[in-house]
């Protein structure tokens, strides 16, 4: 008992002077604050910050608005233990340890109680409840290929339904397929436009991610809910796990089924061909068809566009097999489609009635010349002749007719693009290219020309990637900079918006790094930039701005014309472009505007992109104004190379027309036996890759000028390197008449692109592995056959390629005797290319081959499954919508029945705010001591007053100066400048109770003389004055209260 | 003492910290915020554009499915019918003229539309070019109370011509350009007491000129408040008050005959109290004001 006493009386220890009641009011005043704000009976202020703000001349500040939370709870009540600390911290004030005086000691001991109180609440972590009646729907619509035509219905329904919510209540829209995206976030407004912008894949159905990103979509605080519209087959992902999860958080599934049921449906399963062919020998194509019903059509066979064989055929319900004899006279790739051509209501579905299947009979390597279009095919003649003095079989082909997949390149070794230019070609030509070199080790050489390389707008390209230089200058070659401003008014078609964003991103890729973009358009905020005028190297910035625009539908051109001019004028570039893309019907600019333009020499082009009632005359005029071009395209699929053909005018200056002999630069076998070389006349400028594995031949030497300058770094002319399986190199000059025409009649000349071809070319050797691939369903299978003389186990391992980034490599296990066989999931409709490797240890063996996947699996359904819909909605306590009914029942369905919903949101930082504005209070009441006499004295207006107040002031001053003099040392007659402003109070210094006094203090005696001796241990320092000070105040204040 | 000083201190450095500039037009005081249904169009929500409101607070809607919707005062769709055409374009002004019968600007066909009241087309005039009775995209319409109706377009010509009711030329003010006479898309037009009040969209002014072309003067906003910025129409009230809407600050802006502004409600958002791309704007008898929150895809309906 005696240790509890002495333990309480050490915690609370006696107090130095008596405790009267009105020392309990700060604790009262704390008690009911704290009480108040606890049960939200005083409501807390929570502010956020809104758009609006407040301008103060140099700097904005949001501004922002206040919400007042009414009802509040705590996610750990157990911190409110601690509030037992508050007796404690305000008994020692009370008592006096404080060493305050008494009034200031009370507001001390508020404050302080009031710092452990908030401190208290940000331990407990306060959360704001909110009530909110509002609902948030998001309407999670299936778009993959099985429901294509019922894909219209669905968004009726949407439509429909949206058109009736309530105004406060929330819609959004997801669609999916493979993958899923978020057309509209959940808001009050629903601006469902007719066309739906985002890009999913569609070959497959993927109700996770697509429940999921709908349920991440919905906010908090509203009861949330999805309406599903699906055909419920699932292809991809686990349900299960997603299901859990809207359960746990309450989100309601309502379901619309999409349903059919074919009664009848023919697809073409499989085009079988023979594993392996012989030179003019007969095999058989097998075409494996199904059908619900039974029928009939017509059956036909093609490769390429040759037509083999059309026969009429009649079918049983189920599988059946039909032959069809082939032949092939000479080795290459060859693509057969077989075809069931129905009557119309003989088949549901016409996407799945063509399949594909190839051919590949290995002959000697043949190389691809291939031309722009827009090029004379007799300036290549003489390269051409040289390749065929070669002893190698060449095909000439325009870029135009280049193979659009890389499966169809396997019988070349090699493929030279002679001063191509990249619009020429379409992205996933190049992309065939590209995969052909890396995957399927085929040659490639680019060879210069004013089509080539940078100015031909390769840059950003796959093409630019595989190639041992860099289209990119390097900071020392001093080329005038570009300058292009892009506008984008709304674009009304398909995907319009995602067209616009990604052809802006293509044309920043085309451009130098050192050249400037910008890109304008109407935006929520206005006529404004995306990103002003910008370095093109800062590429990796500008995408996400680029792609979280919302580009709206600009009123007028001259406001967004007006802004970009005055940018490109400001810029230091030396050419200055602009590019309008439209619809054609915004406001045209002021005369005055397109005569600045002219002034200073600021093209315009402008594209017309489905343009209204195909009125394109502004946009004409504009471009004909401003010596710009007018662009009319019937296909947006020509947007891509419209840019680039019209970011590549700013790279013009990268063709460098001079005379020179190239210098050789390393030893390669492209170079053997090659004296000196005649001169060349020009070149495009590039940079060597930064990549050990990128070996320069051939340089072109600096030119005077630049030498004079410092700069003795070459231009690469010849380079080489090896990108995947293949070989490239990049040829800068040319081999005609151009720049190579002392080259011509060189006598070496058919040697060196002879060696050139050769060091480029696919190696051939001997092979004893036999490759053969089939599609079954989604699921591509590759099966070896090993017939080397010699058995001995390998270790296969095959890479497959293919459309959306499919990449996928994976062991062959070895099933049979010289036999190994893999499968694995595709990933769509494509054409895939397969590679394999096989070794032994000593023996190292390589094969392409390919998948061809006709189809989207999506097309193998013939039926809805409902029954996974309705079990989503039972689980998630959602229901079916009868799509039968009326739009505004079903609207009242989605949006009624509602419950309102608790929420709470964490505001504890607004206490931390109030923590840190009652912190420095707490220390200043405590530390510091303001005089604010002078604010008094503000107010006597009367001079004589004021004199007299400052002649009292300086008198008074002069007091306490000599007395502190005198206590510093009573020797010293010269008072201490330092001390002399310093605004003490003129107060008797009180006695010290002697050490080891009781605890209770005795009241003093009364005002002590100024002269009373200083402690003993006062050295005249300035701590020594503080703490005399110090004791001297809490004598006053024990003095003040008695 | 001390206490209340440092209290004192802190509230005048908040204070300090919160006094700016701020936009000195008085906000429009709005009780209610609320929309009217925009029936949907096959698989779109159409967005309504061109407004109407007659002396029955009938308000007639120009949505950008091509449609002409007839809405009672209380917001309830009564008739509606579709355009003649509008593949190529919908149009954008409408005017239901003192016979009862409707009057459309058929943007995008260069011609104007006259139905009768029950929809059917009673009349069209106009066709592309440059001269007299021909249009370039126009995009308003409005009559006077002597049955003149002018039309503006903003095509290659920024003008507004005047026809008797039967679709007679009168005549024409107005071209390309910035300066005074001169527009950048004429797109809303109202008579007044003899008066014509135009907007001039991207000049970002109202142009005043009388009912016989001459033009008279511009109006002037007062110094402190924020200029208009691509007022897209205009409609006067009883209290001879003037209802801009403002298409780029997303606004609408009610100021008197003078300029001076009464109160401004309304900012560029998707949620509730915003507006996205708003071009049109009519005020009932009983003072509610509907909005074509155009790049939201709804009518908006404010009550004082």
């Amino acid at each position: 008992m005696n240790k509890l006493h002495t333990l309480i009386s050490r915690i609370f220890p006696a107090p130095h002077r008596p405790v009267r009641p009105k020392a309990l009011i700060p604790l009262a005043a704390f008690i009911v604050i704290f009480t108040l704000i606890c049960f939200s009976i005083l409501p807390t202020l929570v502010m956020t910050m809104s758009r609006k703000s407040w301008d103060l001349g140099l700097f904005k500040f949001p501004k922002p608005t206040f919400e007042l939370v009414r009802e509040m709870e705590f996610a750990r009540p157990w911190a409110f233990v601690l509030l037992l600390f508050t007796p404690w911290l305000w008994w020692m004030q009370a008592a006096g340890h404080s060493g305050l005086p008494e009034r200031r000691g009370m507001w001390a001991s508020f404050i302080r109680m009031m710092i452990c109180g908030l401190l208290i609440l940000v331990l407990a972590e306060p959360r704001a409840v909110r009530t909110s009646d509002i609902v948030a729907v998001v309407y999670n619509v299936d778009v993959s290929d099985s429901v294509n035509e019922a894909r219209t219905q669905a968004f009726d329904l949407v439509a429909g339904t949206a058109a009736q919510k309530p105004t406060t209540d929330q819609a959004g829209l997801v669609v999916f397929g493979r993958t899923a995206a978020v057309e509209y976030p959940p808001r009050e407004t629903f601006p469902f436009e007719k066309y739906i912008n985002s890009q999913v894949s569609q070959d497959a159905t993927n109700l996770e991610q697509s429940l999921a990103l709908s349920a991440a979509m919905l906010p908090e605080e509203h009861l949330g809910r999805i309406v599903l519209v699906s055909d419920g087959t699932e292809t991809v992902g686990q349900l299960k796990d997603i299901v859990d999860d809207l359960q746990s958080r309450d989100v309601q599934v309502d379901v619309v089924p999409i349903e059919y049921d074919y009664k009848y449906e023919v697809l073409l399963e499989r085009l079988d061909l023979p594993r392996f062919v012989k030179l003019g020998e007969t095999y058989e194509a097998s075409i494996v068809l199904t059908s619900l019903a039974k029928g009939k059509g017509t059956l036909v066979l093609q490769e390429g566009e040759n037509i083999l064989a059309r026969q009429e055929v009649e079918f049983e319900p189920g599988k059946s097999r039909y032959s069809i004899p082939i032949k092939v006279d000479q080795p290459g790739y060859y693509e057969y489609s077989a075809k069931i051509e129905l009557a119309p209501d003989a088949d549901s579905r016409s996407e799945n009635n063509e399949v594909k299947n190839y051919l590949y009979l290995e002959g000697p390597g043949r190389i691809l010349l291939v031309m722009d279009p827009q090029s004379n095919p007799a300036e290549w003649q003489a390269m051409e002749k040289a390749l065929k003095q070669g002893e190698r079989q060449v095909d000439v082909l325009s870029a135009l007719e280049f193979p659009l997949d890389p499966l169809s390149l396997m019988p070349y070794d090699a493929v030279i693009f002679a001063d191509v230019a990249a619009d020429s070609l379409l992205a996933n030509q190049m992309q065939a290219m590209h995969d052909a070199i890396r995957n399927l080790g085929i040659g490639f050489m680019m060879v210069g020309g004013p089509n080539s390389f940078g100015p031909g707008g390769w840059q950003g390209s796959v093409i630019a990637d595989a190639l041992p230089v860099s289209m990119e200058i390097s900071n020392k070659k001093i080329l005038p900079k570009g300058a292009l401003a892009i506008i984008l008014h709304t674009c009304e078609f398909p995907q319009g918006n995602s067209w616009a964003k990604r052809i802006t991103k293509k044309a920043i890729q085309v451009l130098n790094s050192e050249d400037l973009v910008g890109a304008l358009a109407q935006t929520m905020n206005g006529d404004e930039w995306i990103f002003e005028l910008t370095p093109a190297n800062k590429y990796g910035e500008l995408v996400p701005l680029i792609n979280n625009a919302s580009i709206g539908d600009m009123g007028t051109f001259g406001t967004t014309m007006e802004m970009g001019l005055e940018a490109l004028i400001k810029s230091d570039a030396s050419s200055r472009h602009m590019i309008i893309i439209s619809d054609g019907d915004a406001q045209p600019p002021v005369p005055a505007l397109v005569a600045k333009f002219v002034e200073h020499q600021v093209s315009v082009s402008t594209v017309a992109v489905f343009p209204h009632n195909g009125d394109v005359s502004i946009l004409e005029d504009i471009a004909a104004a401003t010596k710009g071009r007018f662009y009319y395209p019937s296909d947006p699929n020509q947007l891509p190379s419209i840019f680039i053909k019209e970011a590549k005018t700013l790279r013009r200056s990268q063709l460098q027309e001079r005379k020179f002999v190239p210098m050789l630069m390393n030893v390669d076998p492209m170079m053997r036996d090659i004296s000196d070389s005649p001169p060349l006349h020009g070149y495009v400028l590039t940079t060597p890759k930064d990549d050990p594995r990128a070996t320069i031949i051939l340089a072109a030497p600096p030119t005077e000028s630049e030498v004079a300058a410092g700069e003795t770094e070459s231009d690469p002319i010849l380079a080489v390197w090896r990108y995947g399986l293949g070989v490239t190199a990049a040829f800068t000059s040319d081999l005609t008449n151009r720049w190579g025409k002392d080259w011509i009649g060189w006598d070496q000349y058919q040697q060196l692109v002879n060696q050139m071809v050769t060091r480029i070319s696919r190696a051939r050797r001997e092979q004893y592995l036999r490759v053969y691939t089939y599609v079954n369903g989604n699921e591509g299978v590759v099966v070896v056959e090993d017939f080397h003389p010699e058995e001995t186990l390998l270790d296969v391992n095959v890479s497959v390629t293919g459309p959306n980034s499919f990449e996928q490599s994976q062991q062959v296990r070895q099933i049979a005797p010289r036999r190994y066989q893999t499968s694995m999931p595709l990933k769509g409709e494509g054409r895939y290319q397969v590679m394999i490797g096989a070794t032994d240890g000593t023996r190292k063996e390589t094969a392409y081959a390919g998948f061809i996947v006709s189809y989207s699996p999506e097309y193998l359904r013939f039926r809805a499954n409902p029954i996974v819909l309705r079990d989503i909605a039972e689980r998630t306590g959602g229901s079916e919508l009868d799509t039968d009914r009326s739009v505004e029942d079903l609207a009242g369905q989605i949006y009624g029945n509602r419950k309102p919903k608790r929420s709470s949101r964490p505001i504890f930082d607004w206490f931390l705010m109030g923590l840190a504005c009652l912190l420095p209070m707490d220390v200043a009441i405590r530390r510091v001591q303001l005089d604010l006499g002078w604010i008094k004295k503000l107010f006597k207006r009367q001079k004589s007053e004021s004199t007299a107040t400052i002649g009292a002031l300086l008198q008074r001053t002069g007091e306490v100066r000599s007395s502190l003099n005198s206590q510093r040392d009573p020797n010293a007659n010269s008072p201490r400048p330092e001390t002399a402003g310093r605004p003490l109070a003129p107060r008797q210094p009180a006695q010290r109770p002697p050490t080891g006094t009781p605890t209770k203090t005795e009241a003093s005696p009364g005002p002590q003389p100024s002269s009373s001796p200083p402690p003993a241990s006062d050295d005249g320092g300035t701590t020594s004055r503080l703490l005399a000070m110090k004791k001297k105040r809490e004598q006053d204040g024990d003095g003040d209260k008695k | 003492m001390t206490v209340l000083a440092w209290l004192g201190i802190i509230l005048t450095c908040l204070s300090v910290a919160g006094c700016g500039h701020e936009n000195e037009d008085p906000e429009l005081p709005v009780s209610r915020f609320d929309s009217w249904k925009v029936p949907s169009s096959g698989r779109f929500l159409p967005a309504p554009r061109g407004l109407y409101a007659d002396e029955k607070d009938n308000v007639y809607v120009l949505d950008d499915a091509g449609r002409v919707l007839i809405y009672n005062s209380q917001g309830k769709v009564i008739q509606q019918w579709e355009m003649p055409e509008f593949s190529a374009g919908k149009p954008e002004g409408i005017w239901k003229m003192l016979d009862g019968c409707v009057a459309v600007s058929d943007t995008h066909y260069h011609r104007v539309v006259i139905f009768n009241p029950d929809g059917t087309v009673k009349t069209m005039f106009g066709t592309e070019g440059n001269g007299p009775s021909q249009f370039v995209f126009p995009v308003s319409i409005a009559q006077d109370p002597h049955g003149f109706l002018y039309v503006g377009e903003y095509g290659d010509h920024q003008r507004v011509q005047k026809f008797t009711a039967d679709g007679e030329y009168v005549l024409q003010f107005g071209h390309h350009g910035t300066g005074d006479g001169e527009f950048q898309r004429p797109s809303g037009m109202i008579w007044h007491d003899g008066e014509i009040f135009c907007v001039d969209a991207f000049n970002d002014r109202i142009q005043v000129f009388s009912d016989q072309g001459k033009f008279l003067r511009v109006i002037t906003l007062p110094e402190k408040s924020a200029p208009l910025e691509y007022p897209y129409d205009i409609r006067v009230s009883k209290d001879n008050l003037l209802y801009v809407i403002e298409n780029k600050s997303a606004r609408l802006t009610v100021m008197r005959l003078d300029g001076t502004i009464v109160g401004r409600y309304g900012q560029p958002g998707r949620g509730m109290n915003q507006f996205y791309q708003p071009w049109d704007v009519v005020v009932l008898s009983d003072g509610r004001i509907l909005v074509a929150d155009t790049g939201n895809h709804r009518l908006v309906e404010l009550t004082p």
